[in-house]
């Protein structure tokens, strides 16, 4: 063990609710993945079992691993559980007099999560409400008090106090609140992310009550971890913060502190969900409520950089469902309003669309009309027929046709039954369709990939985007074995050796970064005059300035970080319309009357190129309702070295056999390679089936797949 | 190109096409369809050419509607596109508002037979716009249609639809609704089938039109940009499509999904139904009197509308087939409609009541059968009738059928499909104006983008639960609505405590909006529509699970109250039940108050007015004193139900009223039984009910409103004459004998 | 319909005993043929009728085979005899009307809600037996009560179970409302009223 070069090591923890996967990865790019199964009382306990497997796997101790590590982040589905539980802490929520039904009639979200075809069955419809956080009509209290917005015509100043804070009523609310025993006081007032005065007076009058009765529970305000606009959104993450945040922050610590006892020197760090890490210490532990699917598209775009990709979309294929993402210009696509088990939230997310149809995905077969449905249900770790589920997958249908070797899934761990695929297929699918066993389970494939290059190509419409500029990355454990199903003419489609643990890579890639949007109400009539802009340009200015200064005290604060970039941006549209666009400057921050006539440019350039020139309506002017600032600091980040190319024939110890596979109508004889021992140059082509302990790349005939300098797999039609 | 008659479909005109497809479909299978070929010889691409068209359709959508100003269409998603067959058959629709798609051929219909394709021609690019109740299938004038041919080298392949509920209409009252609307020339701003652009770019002059015709010209002019950029896409999605399949494929298989999804429906009715007979009736008012008498003599009259469903199910072929010989007649007033608001509701009814497992498409719509007599409300004897607002009384219209059909599937079994299908919606519409007297309308969708959710057999309805209108059910937030709405203030948005049917399982509580005008606009104008208003009665007279229906709802104006100064002092009124005990303390003053159950077309509003909108309460399933004990002691832990209700409704006496010796249990046991005892004494046999009411009858002893309904009734339906006096056994004779 | 018996699962539906989640999964389920079948067989559990329940057409109201062969229409909480399917229910139960603005507020608690006075009214209609609510009904005075449901039995044993058709004492079962055969008899009879209510 004292031979051990490995340095700079980066541990990225993916926790989920039944196993820990512990993930190591050195600057020469090798990686190691320990499990462990997920302790739920106290996950310092798992994350210590999956770190001794992770080091072991590379013949140290937990202790060497961690001194050698120099990034330690750690994500899971805590949140998520504890909430689903309902084990979270009683909120009292105090809102603005006349809206306490909020959490009831949540403005209609009553499909939210659910398939269009289920969209399409009303009787599918229910509210999640307050169902999670215990939440019911005596914790609901409402003040009188009110902000303007002024609205499109400006008349009132926005943020202008309508109706001041009724103290009196405040007073009575907390104390009625604190009657019942909450354990943390949310506030969300309507327009206070335009003024958060009477929100803060709410906390010091809480704070004033607590006092007198001796006790002290938190109080979140909306305008504080929250300011952007739609009230119920905000308020469901408000809910999500004081309900969960100081419980998964409290388990962090517990994971921190096993880390340092055990050797790790530094601060344990979490994922936001708009991509970046954050110290576990991070106000806004909500923000880090959906960052599990994050770890994709990071890897994605760091890998984009390296290549000299601009334009990534990624497709991630699991059991259950396949993620899409987007990485325009080097930059992820972030989505404002992200669902979370059934609730709409106010939080910057990676924008990723989840179709829920998966390599495990059930397949059911309407004899009649012959319809082919694929999931929502899943196997997951049932597989199919093949192994022990009761319903036929997608799983069976890969088995049946070879793509999948029975006596090889994952790495050979498991053994499937072919013989249950074939009956499987033929009674569930192929009799019903009138087909050969062969012909159904393809035509199953077929559905499934028809979804997939939908999906894309939509995504790419919706974005004004033409294919030929853009490159795909499949990745997932399935990612590989569909990515032939791929028929958007994309510059390049790109694969990972390491596509089965493509998440938690692109955990341990991501940036330290603070992201911040404050909700604004600036309106720039159309011929507007330089003092207007100015005077815009000041104030806009002074919220920048102060965003900025939070960011970097935070930094300061969590991990005595410097940041190493500040980006400033605005989500803007023209008056009237009532989709936003998200700008980020390519000129700083704006100070001056000049600097908003840059933002305007530049806003509607993108706009023009997404929705075309005839869509643009500057004639009515421009509505800016938020500021976004990114202030950045440096993280270590593996480095992936490129090796010299070898010959593109493969070695004869890359070939590990030969089987019978149906490509296209016919059975073919097709060799299969392990895919640890292929090298950069290589070329492997179509018919072939290059295996993995965690994944299987299908190579069809007139395809193939080329290793890079880096060992990255291109898949292309064949060149020779 | 000049007026040559141009044959766009092979060797036929476009009308030539429709009447050669209808008469194909006349044999029951759509388009002749008795194999569905392409299916059965190779589902597996039948399946994938569906998923593409889909995706074009629903992408379409996603993204133009970022392109889309009105609130409407961005935030409550009240938009649709579709790809259409050359006849207007829909194929394969988008998410939003799924029904109208039963109402796009009618405008290709009125190209076709007006000879468009030879005048003004249609050809690639060119851009067709309605708005029409009359000629085009548009419900209503605020719902707005765009076409775009879909060409494939010189021939005719299909259309590209786009649909949105548009922000204002160009009425005679602000908003897209008109209620006080006698005739169609006051509806607003409508046009037929026209062409308006070419080479996917309008025509000035409909801008211009939008500038001087509406009152929310800037959302309407985006609002068809939006329409033009989604058809565009379609258009470009499906041609993509066209060369992947093969133009043959794409002709053959498009019509198969359409016949596919008639015969799954025709299943559903085999498999879900019991066969038989349902009734179900609804009735709305429309009075007019001393509101329009100056102006539109025809029009002075107060109307009562039979809004009367009868279902006809049949399990051996799995058809149904409405029947409405007993619907009131056509009047000059704002709640009639034409063709097109039966098709969007029918389609959206087969939907919620027997559409599952299908692609959803026009094939719907050819599953179910109707007769709507000449001259009835919804077929009226000319096109100058208006169509102002026809969705307030068509939704209850067919409410009765899905009614009749929640009945059939819970007979059969499919407890879980159920409900008492009293869906409902309240428009808040009008006109604000600054002080710079600048002005522009609005159609205000709090209460249009979710419905409460009726009750179930085995479940409570929700607030704001669904929207069979608009699946992906929305109301927009408070904040976007202030920004849209400036100077008008919510007081509240809130559940209304009670608002509802009751039942063994409540209906979904319904809202209250109280808003205040503030000092920051000069005045507003107000009005009210939508399908739980308009109406001295219940949602629907009577519901399946034979609980309460839901109660009506109400505009509540209060003229020149102290609020702004209680505001300026940090107070206002968060609800009607704190308003009411301030007014009785004195501490909310006002100088004047109205109430509107029925429908408002323009009320003048100023500042310091406050005006409450109560609307969207479903029925009830069962009967109350049937429900469970915890059930109720949690509605009044909730506030969704009053102690008061808790005891007198439900029989279970909680708080001040139960005795502290007694469980609650055991005081509710008493007090249901005391209940019971009381419906036994207040109650009497049906005949003796009959020979009573009978006598009131006989005696003409009713409300004028009533009396002038049911003559008018008699002398428009014989089927309803006959089955009034046969009920009552009225004739001449035995009413003159009775008098004597 | 689930791996839980189907009577079980029905059941635990209808009496609301069923969390959300379970709802939502026999939504999601594809339908059966079979649900007539499974759901008469709950229904013959858990009423006082055993297997001569025919199929239900109200909360409280079943469609029962009686021992002669003919079928009636009876309360499944104390069997009160309502008569023939094809004779609207209504015309054999007892009613209280509402006309009232006072009435009507105890049940719909805000005037501004309630039906208007004077042109509607509300009839509530129980079972004479044991005054369980049936059917409410907002319609004008003077309005006919609505028939809702009158099914075509001759068809659900034919086309549904695969039976042969019923009879009834005339002979072969025929689909027709027959409400006015008891309106008729009233019209013919200038007797008082029964103020006892018992039925049939």
């Amino acid at each position: 063990m004292t031979d051990n070069q490995r340095r700079n090591i980066i541990l990225a923890t993916d926790a989920g609710g039944t196993m820990t996967d512990a993930f190591a990865v050195d600057e020469d790019g090798a990686f190691s993945i320990g499990k462990a199964l997920t302790n739920k009382v106290d996950e310092s306990i798992s994350y210590v079992q999956g770190y001794e497997n992770s080091a072991a796997n590379w013949d140290m101790s937990l202790e060497e691993l961690h001194d050698n590590s120099i990034a330690n982040i750690y994500t899971g589905t805590l949140y998520l559980n504890t909430l689903l539980e309902r084990k979270g802490r009683t909120v009292g929520l105090i809102v603005t007099k006349g809206q306490e039904s909020m959490y009831i009639h949540e403005r209609g979200h009553s499909w939210i999560g659910l398939e269009w075809e289920d969209v399409l069955h009303h009787k599918l419809h229910h509210h999640v409400g307050g169902d999670m956080f215990r939440l019911h009509a005596g914790l609901v209290k409402g003040v009188a008090e009110r902000i303007a917005s002024g609205g499109y015509f400006m008349l009132a100043e926005p943020g202008q106090v309508k109706v001041p804070l009724n103290e009196a009523e405040t007073r009575r609310a907390v104390v009625e609140l604190l009657d019942q025993g909450v354990e943390v006081i949310g506030v969300v007032l309507l327009f206070s992310y335009l003024n958060g005065s009477h929100e803060n007076r709410i906390r010091e009058i809480a704070k004033e009550v607590m006092q007198e009765r001796g006790v002290d529970v938190p109080v979140i305000l909306s305008s504080e971890i929250v300011p952007v606009m739609k009230e119920v959104q905000r308020m469901k993450s408000v809910l999500m913060e004081a309900a969960g945040g100081p419980l998964v922050r409290d388990m962090l610590m517990k994971v921190e502190d096993v880390a340092n006892s055990r050797g790790y020197a530094g601060e344990l760090t979490t994922m936001a969900s708009y991509g970046s890490i954050v110290n576990i210490r991070h106000p806004r532990m909500y923000e880090t409520i959906l960052s599990g699917p994050t770890g994709g598209l990071i890897g994605a775009k760091t890998l984009g950089e390296l290549l000299g990709e601009r334009h990534v979309l990624t497709a991630d294929i699991g059991g259950t469902s396949f993620d899409v993402g987007m990485i325009q210009d080097h930059h992820i696509s972030l989505r404002k309003e992200p669902d979370f088990a059934g609730h709409r939230l106010a939080l910057q997310m990676v924008a990723l669309d989840s179709i829920g149809a998966g390599a495990g995905s059930e397949v059911h077969v309407d004899p009649k009309f012959k319809h082919i449905t694929l999931g929502p249900q899943s196997a997951g770790s049932d597989v199919g027929r093949c192994l022990r589920h009761p319903v036929v997958t997608v799983s069976d249908c890969n088995v049946v046709l070879g793509f999948l070797d029975p006596d090889n899934f994952l790495g050979g761990d498991v053994k499937l039954d072919r013989d249950a695929a074939v009956a499987a297929v033929r009674d569930e699918i192929a009799e019903p369709l009138g087909l050969s066993v062969e012909e159904a389970a393809a035509g199953v494939l077929t559905v499934l990939n028809s979804h997939l290059n939908h999906h894309l190509l939509t995504m790419l419409k919706s974005r004004g985007a033409n294919p030929s500029e853009w490159t795909m990355f499949m990745f997932g454990g399935a990612g590989p074995l569909h990515m032939y199903g791929v028929d958007v003419p994309f510059a390049k489609v790109y694969t990972f050796p390491f596509a089965a643990a493509f998440s938690a890579f692109g955990v341990a890639c991501a940036e330290y970064a603070k992201r911040f949007n404050q909700g604004s109400s600036y309106i720039l009539p159309p011929a507007a005059d330089e003092d207007a802009k100015s005077a815009m340009a000041k104030a806009m200015s002074e919220t920048y300035k102060a965003l900025e200064r939070q960011g970097k005290k935070e930094l300061f604060d969590e991990g005595k970080l410097t940041p190493k970039n500040i980006e400033f941006g605005a989500s803007m549209r023209y008056v009237g319309v009532l989709e936003t666009l998200d700008v980020t400057f390519s000129f700083g921050s704006i100070n001056e009357a000049a600097d908003i006539d840059r933002a305007i440019g530049e806003f509607e350039e993108q706009y023009a190129h997404i929705y075309g020139r005839g869509a643009s309506l500057p004639e009515s002017g421009f509505f800016i309702s938020e500021l976004s600032v990114e202030v950045v600091a440096d993280k270590p980040k593996p480095v992936f070295i490129a090796h010299e190319l070898v010959g593109e024939t493969p070695s004869e110890e890359s070939v590990t056999g030969e089987r019978s596979v149906y490509f296209s109508g016919e059975w073919l004889s097709t060799k299969t390679y392990d895919m640890d021992a292929l090298q950069p140059g290589n070329i492997v082509r179509g018919p072939a089936i290059i295996e993995h302990p965690m994944t299987t790349l299908v190579v069809p005939p007139k395809t193939e797949a080329a290793f890079d300098e880096y060992r990255f797999i291109e898949f292309r039609a064949a060149t020779g | 190109m000049g007026l040559v008659p141009r044959k766009l479909l092979g060797d036929r005109t476009l009308i030539e096409q429709i009447r050669h497809s209808d008469s194909l479909t006349e044999g029951g299978f759509y388009h002749g369809l008795e194999l569905l070929v392409e299916r059965e010889h190779d589902p597996i691409t039948y399946e994938r050419f569906y998923d593409a068209v889909h995706s074009a359709v629903m992408g379409a959508r996603e993204t133009s509607k970022n392109v889309a100003a009105s609130p409407g269409a961005r935030e409550l998603g009240e938009l649709l596109f579709a790809l259409l067959t050359p006849e207007g058959h829909a194929v394969a629709v988008s998410s939003g508002l799924v029904g109208h798609q039963g109402a796009f051929r009618i405008a290709i219909k009125y190209m076709a037979e007006n000879g468009y394709d030879r005048n003004p021609g249609i050809r690639p690019g060119d851009i067709f716009l309605a708005c029409d109740p009359a000629t085009s299938g548009t419900p209503h004038p605020g719902d707005v249609y765009t076409f775009i041919p879909l060409f494939s080298g010189e021939e005719l392949i299909g259309w590209a639809a786009g649909m949105n509920h548009t922000m204002e209409a160009g009425g005679s009252v602000p908003g897209a609704w008109p209620p006080w609307s006698p005739n169609t020339f006051t509806d607003g701003y409508l046009v037929p089938p026209t062409k308006v652009g070419e080479n996917y770019e309008d025509y000035t002059w409909l801008y211009k039109q939008f500038e001087r015709r509406t009152r929310a010209p800037m959302f309407n002019i985006l609002d068809e940009k939006m329409r033009v950029a989604g058809c565009k896409m379609v258009i470009d999605s499906v041609t993509d499509i066209i060369d992947k399949f093969g133009l043959d494929y794409f002709k053959a298989t498009s019509r198969e999904i359409i016949e596919e999804t008639r015969r799954i429906c025709i299943d559903n009715v085999k498999m879900l139904t019991i066969p038989g007979r349902t009734r179900y009736v609804s009735f709305r008012t429309v009075p007019y009197k001393g509101i329009v008498d100056g102006v539109w003599p025809q029009s002075a009259h107060n109307w009562l509308l039979h809004l009367h469903t009868e279902v006809q199910i049949n399990t051996v072929e799995g058809k149904l087939h409405i029947n409405w010989d007993k619907i009131s007649p056509a009047n000059f007033h704002a709640l009639g409609g034409y063709q097109g608001i039966l098709e969007s509701n029918l389609w959206l009814n087969v939907m919620d009541a027997i559409g599952l497992g299908l692609k959803p498409n026009s094939g719907m719509n050819l599953a179910v059968t109707y007769d709507m007599p000449q001259g009835a409300l919804f077929n009226p004897p000319s096109d100058k009738y208006s169509a102002g607002n026809p969705w307030s009384s068509s939704v209850p219209l067919f409410n009765g059928f899905s009614s009749g059909l929640e009945t059939s599937k819970r007979a059969r079994g499919f407890v879980e499909e159920s409900w008492n299908a009293d869906l409902c919606w309240t428009g808040i519409q009008g006109e604000i104006t600054l002080k710079d007297g600048f002005s522009f309308g609005f159609c205000q969708m709090d209460l249009l983008g979710a419905s409460a959710t009726p009750a179930r057999p085995y479940m409570d309805g929700e607030p704001l639960g669904t929207a069979w209108w608009n699946p992906s059910s929305d109301t927009g937030s408070v904040e976007e609505w202030e920004y849209v709405l400036p100077g008008i203030y919510y007081l509240c948005k809130n559940v209304l405590p009670g608002y509802c049917g009751h039942g063994k399982f409540r209906g979904g509580l319904g809202m209250q909006l109280a808003f205040v005008v503030s000092d920051e606009v000069k005045e507003a104008i107000i009005g009210k529509v939508g399908a739980t208003t308009g109406n001295y009665f219940t949602g629907q007279a009577s519901v399946p699970g034979g609980s309460y229906p839901a109660p009506t709802s109400t505009l509540i104006v209060y003229r020149g109250t102290n609020v702004l100064e209680l505001m300026r002092n940090g107070e206002y009124p968060g609800g009607i039940e704190e308003l009411y005990e301030w007014i009785d303390q004195g501490k909310f003053t006002h100088k004047g108050r109205e109430v509107h159950k029925e429908e408002v077309g323009a009320l003048l509003v100023r500042p310091g007015d406050v005006y409450i909108v109560v609307g969207n309460a479903t029925g009830g399933w069962g009967d109350p004193l049937h429900r469970a004990i915890e059930r109720v002691e949690q509605d009044v832990k909730e506030n969704f139900v009053t102690v008061e209700a808790a005891a007198e409704i439900y029989g279970v006496p909680l708080g001040d009223d139960a005795s502290g010796s007694i469980s609650v249990t055991e005081g509710a046991v008493a007090k249901r039984a005391e209940i019971r005892r009381a419906r036994e004494a207040a109650s009497v046999p049906f005949e003796e009910f009959w020979r009573t009411e009978r006598q009131g009858v006989v005696n003409g002893d009713m409300h004028e409103f009533v009396a002038d309904a049911y003559a008018e009734l008699k002398g428009f339906s014989t089927a309803f004459k006959q089955d009034f006096e046969s009920f009552w056994q009225l004739d001449e004779e035995t009413i003159g004998a009775e008098h004597e | 319909m689930s791996e839980r018996d189907s009577r079980e699962v029905l059941r635990d539906l209808e009496t609301g005993r069923m969390s959300w989640d379970e709802v939502r999964e026999i939504l999601r389920q594809k339908k059966t043929l079979n649900r007539f079948s499974e759901y008469r067989s709950a229904l013959s559990e858990t009423t006082p009728f055993g297997d001569r329940v025919l199929l239900r057409v109200g909360e409280y109201l079943l469609v029962v085979c009686e021992p002669d062969g003919s079928h009636a229409v009876r309360c499944l909480e104390c069997e009160h005899d309502f008569g023939d399917p094809r004779v609207n229910w209504k015309l054999s139960s007892r009613v209280r009307v509402r006309r009232t603005l006072e009435e009507f507020l105890e049940i719909y608690l805000y005037e501004e809600v309630c039906p208007e006075p004077g042109i509607a009214e509300v009839r509530e209609y129980y079972c004479p037996g044991c005054f369980t609510l049936l059917c409410v009904e907002c319609v004008p005075t003077g309005y006919p009560p609505m028939f809702e449901f009158l099914p075509d039995l001759a068809s659900v044993y034919t086309d549904i179970l695969g039976d042969t058709a019923p009879t009834d004492p005339e002979g072969e079962w025929v689909f027709e409302d027959r409400s006015l055969s008891k309106v008729e008899a009233w019209a013919s009879t200038t007797t008082t009223v029964d103020t006892q209510g018992a039925g049939r």
